[in-house]
């Protein structure tokens, strides 16, 4: 198999297993690592909140409860007081794009290496931005602000609505596939040493850079959206 | 690779809201609302302690103003005592000496008296004396050495009835 082949074949999504239900749905092995995620999550917060008390808390407890503060300030505090009711939603995707992100590190495909898993994503987080808009300044404030600061710039503003949600997953998508796709080459022409080197920069300290742009500009549109 | 179903796509939207709504109640939810019960029972303890302060700070205002009118009383009580004791003093004084000037006018009066009737004594003494002196020259005859005799006689009585009164 040649290179262009074997990265191929390493850049498809295998279907995990076939539900049978008319003609069969698939479900692709990102969707189930996405599971695996959630429930290594669930179990995770269920381990580290058990017992938590008022008084005279523990290291575990006093550790989770700095940790937590810290992401709601990292988020919190690009967002004015109106936008920070959607800090949890936020907080929770930069866990869920963290832990997938750096997934890469033990041999798994990272689910944002999937453009489903993205544009999910970003879907989500522009109708969460609207939604906001909505909430705020009511349909017709909102209807509105497409004509902000002037009429000229209705055009622009309808185009925002479709560029934003692109340019997050996009750039979401393009660096993990890059990473991925940079990662499985470096271990086909150097299978030792060099990878365990670079899989730091492009698991960990990208991942991790990623997964807070997205959520940081995700922030931004929603203070824009409600101010 | 860059292929999209809209099954996969789905099961992604609702995996994601199932991880925030797990995330929300037994992350986010459980730790917020064990740092707001704390917030709150911080608060309850502070507000305690300054409700507490406050009340000590009132009773020891209060203490303390029961403590200056007690002052002021006990030296209003002071002031009258000795006012009381000043005219009280006064008065048995002014008693004292009005009862020793009675006394004194009395001693007074009864050495008086007592000097008058000393006198009327010697007087009726003196009258005793001539009157026996007289009859006694009335009885005999009179010469130059018995009229000397009853002079003397008369004098040494009279000396000796003086120095016996007084």
């Amino acid at each position: 198999m040649d290179l262009a082949e074997e990265l191929k074949a390493e850049l498809e999504i295998p279907t995990a297993f076939t539900i049978p239900i008319g003609k069969g749905i698939a479900i692709n092995q990102t969707v189930v690592i996405t599971w695996c995620i959630i429930a290594f999550l669930f179990v995770l917060f269920l381990i580290l909140t058990r017992g938590f008390v008022i008084k005279n808390p523990g290291r575990r407890q006093a550790l989770v409860e700095a940790f937590v503060v810290w992401m709601e300030n990292v988020i919190g505090n690009n967002m004015n007081e109106k936008g920070k009711k959607y800090v949890p939603f936020l907080c929770s995707i930069l866990l869920f794009l963290g832990v997938s992100n750096t997934i890469g590190i033990f041999g798994i495909a990272p689910p944002t290496k999937d453009l489903r898993t993205t544009v999910a994503l970003a879907l989500m987080s522009i109708v969460l931005v609207q939604i906001a808009g909505i909430r705020e300044k009511k349909v017709s404030g909102w209807l509105k602000s497409f004509a902000h600061p002037i009429g000229i710039m209705l055009p622009m503003n309808i185009l925002e609505l479709f560029i934003k949600p692109l340019s997050l997953c996009m750039r979401l998508f393009g660096n993990i596939f890059a990473a991925f796709v940079i990662m499985e080459l470096v271990k086909m022409v150097v299978p030792v040493v060099l990878p365990a080197a670079l899989c730091l920069y492009f698991d960990l300290f990208d991942g991790l850079l990623q997964a807070y742009v997205f959520v940081f500009l995700t922030s931004l549109y929603i203070n824009e959206a409600v101010e | 690779m860059l292929s999209f179903d809209p099954v996969n796509f789905i099961c992604m939207i609702i995996n994601i809201l199932i991880l925030y709504f797990l995330a929300k109640k037994f992350l986010f939810g459980r730790v917020d609302e064990i740092i707001k019960k704390r917030q709150e029972e911080i608060d309850t303890i502070y507000s305690t302690a300054d409700r507490i302060t406050k009340e000590a700070q009132d009773s020891r205002r209060e203490y303390q103003m029961q403590l200056a009118e007690f002052e002021k009383e006990r030296s209003e009580k002071m002031d009258e005592a000795i006012k009381e004791a000043e005219a009280r003093k006064t008065a048995i004084v002014e008693r004292s000496n009005a009862e020793a000037e009675e006394i004194l006018t009395e001693a007074r009066s009864e050495a008086s008296r007592i000097r008058s009737m000393a006198e009327i004594d010697r007087d009726k003494q003196v009258e005793e004396l001539v009157f026996d002196v007289a009859s006694r020259l009335a009885g005999q005859a009179i010469t130059e050495e018995a009229n000397s005799e009853l002079y003397d006689k008369f004098l040494s009585q009279a000396t000796g009835a003086g120095s016996g009164k007084e």
